[in-house]
């Protein structure tokens, strides 16, 4: 897993619950970085799988609804650092149907070694995009968080409804509407 | 929690993730050096290789410029006025100028002068047609004066102003003009011979026709004329199919026709007609001719009557085919005849057989013997003349059966060491011991091969041995080869004999047959079926030295190994015909049991039924053992043995074995008392029997081979069947036979003594009967008998008539399953 996800998501500990959490997660969990991150490097997935679990163990929130806090905040980073992403698109679904085909080709050539979530997206006979997140990874709950951004950035109200697709969360698919 | 301690791990945490950046950076860094690196480097090749390419180009220019200087053509440049800018050394040499010296002159210079003229006038058509390329061929003449031919390609270039000038490629071509010439002159000299030539063939038999492709008359000579009474111009340009064939003949014509067309030349008969309708055979031997383009422009055909021998020809036809039908005829005759006659012939031989049977005098014996003697010679004699027959109508089907090879050769061996009567001749065999799988074949066909092959044997050899030997040759994955042979110690065969003896009806010579007897058609059949069966029978003979017939066969081989755990015993031979054995026995199935033994071991034996006619007997003749029943009538067993050991005569110390129905061993102890030297129980097996017989007349050996067993059903008792008749089924059907023949009788008889009602007398029956039932596997029917005996002796209550009922009706419920196997083991037998 890239590096900037584990940064950001110290970044989001430390700012929302202080840095003594921040120490707190990083010492009960066993990792092979110490807890060490730098947005240039690549770490094990598991490494934010127990951050994320014992933050929820420390605040006593769901892990999921942390999840999804930090795809949201997650996002205000991307569109600090990538802004020309956003701009280049003129609403939210221009934007989300670039994600697989646009955006994640250009992580690629970066980064040849990153592991990206699928997000393939169609359109139904209402009108409504259908985005289907798939991988192994099962961390829907950030995408939910980045999807809720992105559609408030371009400023009209869509409607997210979430449905697993596998029952294990590999799966999952979104059918966003125009409201 | 320590405010202090944890800045510290902040900060450390950020220092070090600081340096894990600037780790990768560093590495990523390096990695972006090596790249360009590389760029670098590929650069540099690229130049290198562009330098060798622009080299390599240069070389293969200068390559060009070589092969065009050392060319064996000449090559040269004209301007468009035809003055030379370019000659190679080829042409500066052939012309005969130097370089300089032939640089700016005119090419019409070189061109002899009668033909000037004609080559301006052709490169001025060149030149105006503006032709690019052009082959032509001229006369140029060199500077001493030499004329010589060129043919050469010229290839106008033109260049960017639109001015041109010409390449071209020249080559000295005098050589093959002047072949041209000759050739010219050869064919004139041609014509003359083939003038010469027809003139001959024309005055030989032979009539000459000419047609075109389509069929069309172009040429007929003389001498067809006058073969077919035609003129001339009655047949050119007529279609010679429609005018000169037989109808009937169109499809030979149309396919030589075809093949005429191809190029190919044939040999046919046909049947033509003559101008006057008579039809004559004519032998054509055609083949294609050629225009002077070299296509096919028709065909020649030479014709020669053959009438005379086609009528000659169909002739013999019509006389062999008579021939065939008559022999056919003859054939089946022959097969009919000897059907016909085998029949009255096996009444007679079967009557012969009964009559023996009943009272005779000395004299009445003599004739009853030549009576059968000669039956059986002609019986033999017609079954040779019907396998002739078969063979020769091919209504032989050949088997393909899976066989033991071990057991019937052993068989075989068997059979004809007991039929020996002198003993003066031993009979071995031996089958490599490597063959133990099954073989396909046919084994009854070969079986009667090799039975000849040993009866031959066996008539000309006196005294040595008959040896017959399976050799294995040859092993593949599916099949053996084998070398069969008979190898006798007789008379042998001369060499001028040797060629004759396959034929049908021959013998060596007459002396054989009149000393040897016999039809001299045994080895003209076993001939004929080593044919059938793949080989071929040959002899090896010297005279007085014995005969070895062999023959060699490929055979299938089985997948299924000859089976090693199905094994009985065997006697090879026994060695105990000097010796007489006498059998005391009232019980007709017991009788026809031990003596159907003896006789097939060869063992001589007397027979009577009661102890009275025993004694009588015993003081006439010297026994070597004596088996005694013990319940018999007039006189018992018991009483029978005392006096014979009473009296001081030459059986006084014979050996007596005790042939008892009883498992009692206090009747056994009685008999011993009796004086008699051992007991055998009914029912017994042929080995213990054979036991007895060993311990008593002790020159007798004993040898193992794997056999197999007969297939009796599972409701008799099998265990006994298979251990009493092994795969003998000739002795299990006489067995079984008389056992239905007698058995009523033997149940009207008990029902007497039971009504009766003296346990006595029903004790002695029941124990009479009791084997019977043992022999054909009604193992359960003694039983109960004993069980009867058993009750009868401790006095118990019974009811004997409905005892009997009962096992009256279970013996009647087992009579179909025996007529079954009785029918089972006939039909074999005669397979």
């Amino acid at each position: 897993m890239k590096g900037i996800v584990f940064t950001e998501f110290i970044d989001m500990v430390e700012s929302k619950f202080g840095y003594e959490t921040v120490d707190h997660i990083i010492e009960a969990s066993d990792l092979e970085s110490n807890g060490i991150y730098t947005s240039v490097g690549t770490y094990p997935h598991s490494e934010i799988v127990q951050l994320l679990l014992n933050l929820s163990d420390r605040t006593k929130m769901d892990a999921q609804v942390l999840l999804k806090a930090f795809g949201e905040y997650l996002f205000d980073t991307f569109l600090k650092s990538y802004p020309q992403f956003f701009t280049a698109k003129e609403n939210a679904f221009e934007f989300l149907k670039s994600i697989d085909s646009h955006i994640h080709v250009e992580v690629l050539k970066l980064y040849p070694d990153a592991t990206l979530p699928k997000f393939e997206t169609t359109e139904d006979d209402n009108g409504s995009l259908i985005m289907t997140y798939t991988s192994e990874r099962k961390m829907s709950a950030l995408a939910e968080g980045l999807i809720e951004k992105s559609i408030e950035y371009y400023g009209h109200p869509h409607s997210v409804e979430k449905k697993n697709k596998k029952e294990d969360g590999s799966e999952v698919e979104f059918i966003i509407k125009r409201v | 929690m320590d405010e202090v301690a944890l800045l510290r791990r902040k900060l450390e945490r950020e220092r070090a993730a600081r340096k894990e950046a600037e780790r990768i950076l560093e590495t990523k860094a390096a990695e972006l050096f090596d790249a360009n690196q590389n760029l670098k480097k590929l650069n540099q090749n690229l130049e290198l290789e562009i330098a060798k390419r622009t080299a390599s180009l240069q070389e293969s220019e200068l390559r060009y410029r070589v092969l065009v200087e050392q060319a064996r053509d000449i090559i040269y440049n004209v301007d468009d006025e035809g003055y030379f800018m370019y000659v190679n050394s080829t042409g500066i040499e052939r012309f005969g100028y130097t370089e300089e010296n032939i640089l700016g002159r005119r090419y019409v210079e070189f061109i002899p002068e009668e033909d000037v003229a004609k080559e301006f006038a052709y490169y001025t058509m060149v030149k105006e047609r503006g032709i690019k390329t052009d082959y032509h061929e001229f006369r140029v003449k060199s500077k001493s004066g030499d004329l010589f031919w060129l043919g050469q390609n010229v290839n106008r270039v033109e260049n960017e102003d639109g001015s041109y000038y010409f390449t071209v490629v020249a080559r000295d071509i005098t050589q093959r003009k002047m072949t041209e010439a000759a050739l010219e002159v050869a064919k004139l000299t041609l014509q003359k011979s083939e003038v010469k030539y027809r003139s001959i063939i024309e005055n030989m038999d032979l009539g000459l026709m000419e047609v075109d492709t389509e069929g069309k008359i172009l040429r007929v000579y003389d001498k067809f004329n006058q073969m077919l009474g035609y003129e001339n111009d009655e047949l050119i340009g007529k279609s010679a199919n429609e005018t000169l064939l037989v109808a009937g003949y169109e499809k030979v014509l149309q396919e030589q026709d075809a093949n005429r067309n191809k190029g190919e030349t044939g040999v046919y008969e046909v049947k033509i007609k003559k101008k006057n309708g008579d039809e004559i055979w004519v032998l054509i031997s055609g083949a294609p001719f050629y225009n002077e383009k070299g296509e096919i422009a028709g065909s020649i055909g030479v014709h020669y009557d053959i009438t005379d021998r086609k009528n000659l020809e169909e002739e013999l036809e019509v006389a062999r085919s008579k021939a065939v039908k008559a022999q056919q005829a003859e054939k089946a005759f022959l097969a009919n005849m000897s059907h016909e006659i085998r029949t009255p012939l096996n009444a007679i031989i079967g009557m012969s057989h009964l009559l023996m049977d009943t009272p005779l005098n000395d004299e009445q014996q003599d004739y009853l013997e030549a009576l059968t003697s000669s039956a059986d010679v002609l019986k033999s004699l017609i079954s040779d003349i019907l396998d002739i027959s078969k063979i020769d109508a091919g209504s032989l089907d050949v088997q393909n059966k899976a066989f033991n090879i071990h057991r019937s050769i052993d068989q075989l061996i068997t059979s004809f060491s007991l039929q020996d009567p002198t003993n003066n001749v031993v009979f071995e065999s031996a089958v490599d011991p490597q063959i133990d799988y099954m073989l396909y074949s046919d084994p009854q066909l070969l079986n009667q091969v090799l039975l000849n092959l040993l009866s031959n044997a066996q008539k000309f050899t006196r005294k040595g041995s008959v040896n017959l030997s399976v050799e294995l040759l040859d092993e593949a994955a599916n099949n053996v080869t084998l070398r069969f042979s008979v190898n006798d110690t007789g008379i042998g065969i001369s060499k001028d004999e040797v060629a004759i003896i396959f034929n049908e009806f021959k013998q060596a010579n007459t002396d054989i047959r009149n000393k040897y007897g016999g039809t001299g058609l045994g080895l003209s059949i076993s001939n004929q079926l080593v044919k059938l069966l793949g080989g071929t029978l040959k002899v090896d003979s010297k005279v007085g030295e014995g005969s070895s017939f062999y023959f060699v066969l490929t055979l299938g081989k089985s997948t299924h190994k000859i089976d090693g755990t199905t094994v009985i015993k065997r006697v090879e031979k026994l060695r105990i015909r000097d010796h007489k054995i006498l059998i005391v026995e009232d019980n007709k199935m017991n009788l026809k049991y031990i003596t159907s033994l003896l006789k097939k071991w060869d063992v001589d034996f007397t027979v009577c039924v009661n102890g009275k006619e025993a004694c009588d007997l015993a003081e006439k003749e010297k026994f070597d053992l004596i088996f005694m029943d013990l319940q018999m009538p007039v006189m018992d067993g018991f009483e029978a043995t005392q006096i014979i050991r009473s009296r001081t005569d030459q059986n006084q110390n014979v050996p007596i074995v005790a042939l008892t129905a009883s498992t009692f061993l206090s009747k056994k102890r009685l008999a011993l008392k009796a004086g008699m030297s051992d007991f055998l129980s009914k029912p017994f097996t042929p080995d213990q029997l054979f036991e007895i017989l060993s311990k008593f007349l002790s020159q007798t050996k004993h040898e193992v081979v794997a056999e197999g067993h007969l297939p009796f059903s599972k409701q008799l008792d099998s265990v006994y069947l298979k251990e009493a008749y092994g795969d003998d089924r000739a002795y299990a059907r006489d067995m079984f036979e008389t056992f239905l023949e007698i058995v009523d009788e033997e149940l009207l008889l008990l029902r007497e003594v039971l009504k009766e009602g003296d346990p006595n007398l029903i004790g002695q029956k029941l124990h009479k009967i009791k084997p019977t039932f043992t022999m054909v596997g009604l193992s359960q029917i003694s039983d109960q008998i004993e069980s009867m005996e058993r009750k009868l002796k401790s006095k118990e209550a019974i009811d004997p008539m409905n005892w009997y009922s009962e096992l009256k009706s279970q013996i009647e419920s087992y009579k179909p399953i025996l007529r079954s196997e009785l029918k089972m083991l006939s039909e074999w037998q005669n397979d």
